[in-house]
């Protein structure tokens, strides 16, 4: 795009609302009004918008026209791919075919409004643009609190919900979609269109809460967002469990599961990332698979659950010690960005943890991990990394192996387009008699010969139904 | 009708004779849910199975007839009434619980498994499936998932959206669509969450993955008595405020308490204003500190005295009385309209009186009995149907008191749904490019509009103006509202 052109979007938006970032054209418009122009803007000129810090790449690949050919799955954008240098060399770009469309990145930082707050209702709403810290502190001031750890104060709450980021208290109090309330956005139209409201209970209309979050930015620009917020939390204490191995912590998972203990969070990590073992907490000794489990109360409450995860100890043979500094370490639990996530159901997770180990040290790998063990959803690392066609081919094979422990497994990668993973969890094997540990249990409601579309597929045709002009990236490759 | 000549053998070559109702007498059965809405079907069908399904969606299809899901009938909003003739496709014989699986705290099971079914066979295990409708007893899963049903215990842990993981879903073509799964986050757009309460407009859900929990190790009821509402309502409040989260924290009325108690024997004293029944679970340590903490409060607001009970069988009584309040209603008035409508619960105490206010005037007795503690308000319009009349006045009264939730900051529906009782009151909330772009939604997965027509979207463009005609003040609250 010409500097003529790229200079009326600069007269337009004005100094403010208009910058350049390392020759990349960047929107910051100031209120939701401004956001819809921009929009409908670059829907007139046939530029390509790209919501956010390019931080999480997920729009990023999205942009990638070239992304969808295997060997060239690796690619980001270099145009826009601002994690690149943090996720190592996997991200780095490779094949960028030339699809010339101009790009602009929107920039929503400007908006950052608390839009109102009832604090007797528990109930707050934000510009998108506000930053995780700005909330936290809102609420904070009348002992409030929303349970964001799953990133860094910087973070935009469009772009946690954008990316569905969640961390370690999802465990007690549930993702974006469960306390989102409301939500405004900006379609692929310029229009701008809310779901929801400003109160806890709403069945009126769908849900476009549930339809926008973990959509990474490729339906509309979510500009506001309503929450349900929670009193803060009470006095917390954690314990670490070290375990020789994966069936130790799957016998302790299953063991927790009947308790009737109520956790607020529950972690398992391989003790190199997290910030526990050889790690934050100061603790000595080599790293080991470690299990964390806080929970809050009075002292009389805290003291019940020291009894009853001793005895648990105890009982599995395992030893459990309290985590000094708890808060702190849950603070920095999930500094560290891992560049893989996977799911299982949570009676399978473990195995299909050991497995992945498995296929890691049988290329000669270690795997790091870190995640919600009660859940069954962790983040995923490789030591060393892997690169070039290694990389790209590694979740392919992983998605084969992992059928074969349950057909609802799934794993996304930062690298990959963002359809990739979805189109993976669709990959025939999910609807199978899933074979090994846990059943796929679709039992009397196989697919026999019906005319079953894969849930991948749907997605990308909702996408194109509602972003057909691919305003917010492309359905696909080639798309 | 010529459609429907065509049709309905083939439909009975597919389901079997007992498989297909055609007799007008038949049909009445299925002209009403629970709520006031009428509407007469042109046939209803009983599929077995999701292929049974899949062919008769074909069928109607092939016919160009319009498919009503229904599951046990007892939706509040008219969303399983043919509004405008058509096909009801009931899901009742679809009620096996396909698997159980407590490792992966879920379970499948198909539509029309009854709610309480479910927690009452997986028992042993510890576990249980959380939304609780006070009409657990006869709805299914598949209309629950259909409204995004609610229940008294949906306060602390969530509605249904929050303990489903995975839908089978036919559309309307007869495709099958499978989302999510056992697998919590699944990547990708939220499919399952976007069908969930989509009140059979996308698809009809054939299998449903749940979330299974874990029972809580001790529960407390308490009985908070008032001799004013006002006191109540500042209860609910001063709970929310103090940061303790109630397993449920439901309201009732004089009015109605009095009249549940001459049905029910639930306990409730005669001479009170209000009561409220709260319930504390968790750990024992966790439920004595919060049941002290939240007699405290109710005391502090006002409370003529708060009671515990004492053991399973008060606790049964207590919740009686709240469960089968709805049936208590009907020996007291032929008639009576379940109301449905959100507030923030900063709010209950004035928008109370101004419900009171609105049956003044109307001429019309108004019962209270809702989840105050989610501001999801439940008055009851009583009324006698069979004077000429006294149904509009009904309605007029209802539309007034959403209206009032409305300009509180609340909705329209927490609970029920929109149905066909109140896709007119959408633009209350709605803009008319929020409701193009649900339209366009709906398109997406039903395009011929042959799924549950005439149910959540206002059909009429205009429908905006004729509601604002009445309240200009209300395009206001719209634009106020995010
Ligand atoms: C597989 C994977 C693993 C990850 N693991 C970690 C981890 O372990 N730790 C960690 O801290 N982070 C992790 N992240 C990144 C994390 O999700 C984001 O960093 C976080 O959401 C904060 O966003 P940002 O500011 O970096 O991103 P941004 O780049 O601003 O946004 C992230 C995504 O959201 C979209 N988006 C942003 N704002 C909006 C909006 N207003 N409306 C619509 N869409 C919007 C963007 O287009 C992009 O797709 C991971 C991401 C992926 C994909
Ligand atoms: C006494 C009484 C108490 C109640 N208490 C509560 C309460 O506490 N909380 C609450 O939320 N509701 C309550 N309700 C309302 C009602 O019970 C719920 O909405 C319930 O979930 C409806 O289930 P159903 O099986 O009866 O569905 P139906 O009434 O048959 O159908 C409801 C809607 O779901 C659709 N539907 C049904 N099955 C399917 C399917 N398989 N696929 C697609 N769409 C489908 C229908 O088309 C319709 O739109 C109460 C009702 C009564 C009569």
């Amino acid at each position: 795009m010409s500097a003529a052109a790229w200079a009326e979007w600069e007269r337009r938006l004005g100094a403010e609302g208009f910058a350049w970032d390392a020759g990349r054209a960047v929107a910051r418009p100031g209120d939701v009004e401004q956001t819809a122009a921009v929009v409908r803007w670059a829907g007139e000129e046939g530029i390509q918008i790209r919501v956010g810090q390019g931080g999480g790449n997920l729009a990023a690949n999205a942009a990638s026209p070239a992304a969808g050919a295997p060997a060239a799955a690796n690619g980001g954008d270099t145009r826009g791919n601002g994690g690149a240098a943090a996720n190592g060399a996997g991200a780095a770009s490779s094949a960028v075919a030339a699809a010339p469309r101009p790009v602009l990145r929107l920039d929503l930082r400007r908006m950052r409004r608390l839009r109102f707050y009832e604090p007797g209702d528990l109930t707050a709403g934000w510009d998108a643009g506000a930053t995780v810290a700005e909330v936290k502190a809102a609420l904070a001031a009348h002992g409030q609190f929303l349970p964001l750890d799953g990133g860094g104060g910087a973070a935009t709450l469009g772009a946690i919900l954008a990316a569905r980021r969640s961390g370690p208290l999802r465990h007690g109090f549930g993702t974006a979609r469960d306390f989102v309330i409301g939500i405004e956005a900006v379609t692929a139209a310029g229009e701008i269109v809310h779901g929801g409201g400003k109160v806890v209970k709403n069945v009126a209309g769908y849900d476009l809460m549930r339809l926008l979050i973990g959509s990474a930015g490729t339906l509309a620009v979510i500009t506001g967002v309503n929450c349900k917020v929670f009193p803060a939390l009470a006095a917390t204490e954690t314990i670490a469990f070290t375990l020789a191995d994966f069936a130790a912590a799957e016998r302790l998972r299953s063991r927790l599961l009947h308790s009737p203990l109520r956790l607020i969070a529950w972690e398992l990590t391989d003790g190199t990332v997290g910030g526990t073992g050889t790690g934050a907490d100061g603790a000595e000794g080599p790293a080991a698979i470690t299990a964390l489990v806080r929970f809050q109360g009075s002292e009389a409450v805290r003291a019940r659950y020291r009894r009853e995860l001793a005895a648990i100890a105890a009982e599995s043979g395992v030893e459990a010690r309290a985590v000094e500094a708890e808060a702190e370490m849950w603070d920095r639990w999930e500094a560290e960005r891992l560049p893989l996530a996977m799911g299982a159901p949570s009676g399978v997770a473990v195995e299909l943890l050991r497995r992945t180990a498995e296929m890691a040290a049988s290329g000669g790998r270690s795997l790091r991990f870190r995640g919600r063990l009660a859940l069954g959803a962790f983040g995923l690392a490789l030591a060393p990394e892997l690169t070039g066609d290694a990389r790209a081919a590694w979740p392919r094979e992983w998605r084969t192996m992992a059928a074969r422990v349950h057909g609802d497994a799934w794993l996304q990668d930062e690298a990959e387009p963002w359809y990739a993973a979805w189109r993976g969890m669709g990959q025939g094997a999910r609807n199978d008699q899933a074979q090994g540990v846990g059943s796929g249990a679709h039992g009397d409601h196989a697919a026999g010969g019906r005319d079953l579309r894969r849930e991948g597929d749907w997605m990308v045709r909702l996408k194109r139904h509602l972003d057909p002009r691919g305003l917010f990236g492309p359905a696909e490759a080639g798309a | 009708m010529e459609k429907l000549r065509a049709i309905r053998p083939r439909l009975q070559a597919l389901l079997g004779p007992d498989g297909v109702v055609a007799d007008a007498l038949g049909r009445m059965l299925y002209e009403y849910d629970g709520g006031v809405d009428r509407g007469e079907p042109d046939l209803v069908v009983f599929p077995r199975s999701p292929d049974e399904v899949i062919a008769v969606l074909r069928l109607a299809r092939e016919h160009g007839l319009a498919i009503i899901p229904r599951g046990a009938g007892t939706g509040l909003s008219g969303g399983a009434v043919a509004r405008d003739g058509g096909i009801i496709l009931s899901l009742n014989r679809m009620r096996k619980i396909l698997s159980v699986e407590v490792e992966n705290q879920r379970a499948r099971v198909e539509p029309g498994v009854v709610n309480l079914e479910l927690s009452e066979r997986i028992s042993g295990t510890g576990f249980y499936f959380v939304p609780d409708p006070s009409s657990q007893k006869a709805c299914t899963i598949g209309g629950n998932v259909a409204e995004n049903s609610g229940g008294p215990h949906t306060l602390a842990y969530g509605v249904t959206v929050n303990h489903v993981t995975g839908l089978e879903v036919v559309l309307a073509d007869g495709e099958v669509l499978r989302t999510g799964g056992m697998a919590p986050d699944m990547p990708g757009y939220d499919l399952t969450g976007l069908m969930v309460g989509s009140e059979g407009t996308l698809g009809v859900v054939t299998a449903v993955t749940v979330k299974l929990t874990r029972k809580p190790e001790a529960v407390r009821t308490l009985l908070a008595i008032y001799d004013q509402v006002d006191r109540a309502a500042e209860t609910v409040s001063a709970i929310t405020a103090a940061g303790i989260t109630p397993a449920a924290l439901e309201m009732l009325d004089g009015f109605t308490l009095r009249a549940v108690e001459a049905a029910v024997q639930a306990g409730y004293p005669l001479d009170s204003a209000a009561v409220l029944l709260i319930e504390i679970e968790g750990l024992q340590e966790e439920v004595a500190e919060h049941a002290a903490a939240v007699e405290a409060v109710c005391r502090q607001a006002g409370a003529r005295e708060v009671r515990q009970a004492r053991d399973a069988a008060e606790r049964g009584r207590l919740w009686a009385g709240r469960k089968q309040a709805f049936g208590a209603m009907g020996r007291i008035c032929p008639n009576f309209y379940v109301m449905d409508g959100v507030i923030p619960r900063t709010r209950v105490g004035p928008v109370l009186r101004g419900i009171e206010a609105i049956g003044q005037r109307r001429g019309l007795r108004i019962g209270n009995i809702f989840h105050a503690g989610d501001g999801n308000l439940h008055p009851l319009v009583f009324f006698d149907g069979r004077q000429a009349g006294q149904l509009e006045l009904a309605r007029e009264a209802s539309r007034e008191i959403i209206q009032l939730c409305v300009e509180q900051g609340g909705s329209i529906t927490g609970e029920h749904g929109v149905g066909m009782e109140k896709d007119e009151l959408m633009p209350l909330i709605f803009s008319e490019a929020d409701l193009d772009f649900m339209r366009w939604l709906k398109q997406a997965f039903n395009p011929e509009g042959r799924l549950n027509p005439g149910k959540m979207l206002p059909t009429y463009k205009s429908c905006r103006e004729t509601a604002l005609a009445t309240r200009p003040e209300l395009g206001k609250t719209i634009e106020a509202r995010i």
